[in-house]
């Protein structure tokens, strides 16, 4: 059976059933893994995941998540292996504790497999700076197109597929830009929602934890295991965890529905507009009512500014303790500040140095009050409006990209097309629940469709998308 | 704000950052630089964008509460040692921080 192609609740039914033990599940993906020629590994764990798998005694009927193997993005922090962000600077670093994540999933007899390559740090939105090179999009045979990123290695293992889930983090979009690509189910939940203790910061104030899952109800499932208030993370949040799995499948409300007019005229692709126009008819036959809503342009065209000027800022300061002394590889030098300029230089790629220096820039004395805390205000002019259409409306609904995954070398500096390719972000601006799912196939490539709520209302983004999800599976989307 | 970046401003960025970058490092950036330059004029262009407080984190809300004082988990010597990139005589070893 090829058990790479489950959803974590049909890897479940098949223990219960004693057709299979998490044993031959692990060891049959670990050779899948091996053979795997997309670039999506950083380090493996799979000594440890084999002795957990002959270890772990009778499944669970109650505990979906018992025996399920998974993979991790590699800013999560873990014990055994090296957690590196896919970073030169890091590639000696492991760390003394698990990140709260992994920490759940292991309680609860989830089996880690490894880790996954990533943009530096989460610096990126292609897959093209890990320290290991290039991920490669597994649907593409040429291996010219992208998967997308930061979140480049998980997405990729879910879409080979490899794995039923995978864990990752977002802060511009990395994990819903990547799963439109990958058609796969990317989420993540609202601001605190998971403990972050344990990601490595790139912008703390719009990094969120999240996952990839080949199922909504999937994904819903992993919020019960991961979601809840951490001490050790002073920002997760003490909103109360909801029955998600239950809500997702049963509720049958009528909802409001958002699209941002603006975002969509910005789309240049007129078959996924179509696409998404029919889903928009669904949704209607559904039930639900559905209205094109007017943004500003010039706030439309602030959203990839504002993410961009914010997060090199924070990214500047919290990349500060990777000097080789605090933390990292460590390069020689004869003084304090050789040591720590020869390591930052010669172990941040290029890509890193300019980040940090635009938030330099945004952060030093002369400029700081016209470019940081200026587009601190337009974030929160941004949020500001978004949370007047969440008073009318329960959701907005657009498409997660601009187009099927794109070439590694395209590059289209548009302000307009930047609109549609970053729009994302703003569930970053607000802490919003946002989740990506499949929508169709263009040319034989995915495209994603994307619902963002309000915060802490998990429970009904994951029905709306767990609603759409069915009818376009049913009409083999 | 300044309008343009020289050369010279950026490895001056560079060294406040202990970075220090090649020439070719440096052409890039400042052939780079006018656009992040734009994409900041175009944050100006949000109508009352001084009007408003900065935004800090998503949420008003202050989450974080203080806990009781209790003994966490604490790494073994030997752990610690190990996780060192140098140690000498059971302890750790730093570089020179001082001249």
């Amino acid at each position: 059976m090829k058990y790479e192609l489950l959803t974590i609740v049909e890897l479940h039914n098949l223990y219960v059933s004693k057709k299979v033990t998490p044993l031959d599940v692990v060891e049959y993906l670990i050779e899948l893994i091996k053979k795997d020629k997309h670039n999506f590994m950083e380090a493996n764990m799979f000594e440890e995941a084999i002795k957990l798998a002959k270890n772990i005694g009778e499944v669970d009927k109650d505990n979906l998540l018992w025996g399920i193997p998974f993979l991790i993005k590699d800013n999560i922090a873990t014990k055994e292996v090296i957690t590196s962000a896919s970073s030169k600077i890091l590639s000696n670093y492991i760390s003394p504790f698990d990140a709260t994540m992994i920490k759940k999933l292991k309680a609860i007899k989830a089996i880690p497999l490894g880790k996954t390559t990533m943009d530096e740090f989460a610096m990126g939105g292609k897959g093209t700076t890990s320290h290991n090179g290039f991920t490669y999009n597994p649907l593409d045979k040429t291996k010219t197109k992208m998967m997308g990123g930061s979140s480049s290695g998980s997405a990729a293992a879910v879409t080979v597929p490899v794995v039923p889930f995978a864990l990752a983090s977002d802060t511009g979009d990395s994990i819903r830009k990547p799963a439109s690509y990958g058609g796969i189910v990317g989420f993540k939940p609202s601001w605190g929602r998971i403990s972050r203790y344990g990601l490595f910061s790139f912008a703390p104030s719009m990094d969120h934890a999240g996952y990839f899952t080949r199922s909504v109800f999937d994904a819903a499932l992993l919020l019960e295991a991961l979601a809840g208030y951490d001490e050790n993370d002073p920002t997760s949040s003490t909103h109360v965890v909801d029955k998600y799995s239950k809500n997702t499948a049963n509720s049958t409300s009528n909802y409001q529905i958002a699209v941002i007019k603006g975002i969509f005229d910005n789309i240049l692709d007129e078959k996924l507009k179509s696409l998404f126009s029919k889903s928009i008819e669904e949704l209607k036959i559904l039930g639900h009512k559905v209205e094109f809503v007017e943004m500003p342009i010039t706030l439309l065209r602030a959203i990839f500014p504002t993410y961009f000027v914010i997060s090199c800022a924070e990214a500047s300061s919290n990349t500060a303790c990777y000097d080789g002394v605090n933390f990292g590889v460590r390069l020689e030098g004869n003084t304090y500040e050789e040591i720590v300029t020869k390591t930052r230089s010669e172990l941040f790629s290029a890509q890193i140095k300019k980040r940090i220096l635009y938030g330099a820039y945004a952060l030093s004395k002369d400029n700081k009050d016209e470019t940081y805390l200026r587009a601190q205000r337009s974030r929160r002019k941004i949020v500001e409006f978004i949370n007047k259409l969440f008073e009318k409306y329960d959701f907005i609904y657009l498409p997660a990209a601009p187009s099927v995954a794109p070439k590694f070398n395209e590059y289209n500096n548009d302000d307009n097309f930047a609109i549609a390719d970053n729009h994302l972000a703003i569930a970053n601006f607000g802490g919003y629940p946002s989740i990506t799912i499949p929508l169709g196939k263009i040319n034989g490539l995915p495209v994603g469709v994307n619902f963002t709520g309000r915060p802490f209302e998990e429970s009904i983004v994951l029905n709306i998308a767990y609603q759409l999800e069915q009818i376009l599976e049913k009409k083999g989307a | 704000m300044m309008d343009k970046i020289t050369k010279e401003q950026i490895k001056k960025l560079a060294d406040s950052m202990y970075l220090s970058l090649t020439d070719k490092e440096i052409d890039e950036l400042f052939a780079e630089f006018p656009s992040f330059l734009h994409k900041i004029e175009l944050i100006n262009e949000v109508g009352g964008v001084d009007e408003c407080n900065e935004m800090i984190f998503p949420f008003e809300e202050q989450f974080g509460t203080l806990h009781e004082d209790r003994e966490g988990e604490i790494l073994t010597k030997k752990e610690v040692l190990k996780l060192a990139p140098k140690t000498k005589a059971d302890q750790i070893s730093l570089p020179k921080v001082v001249k």
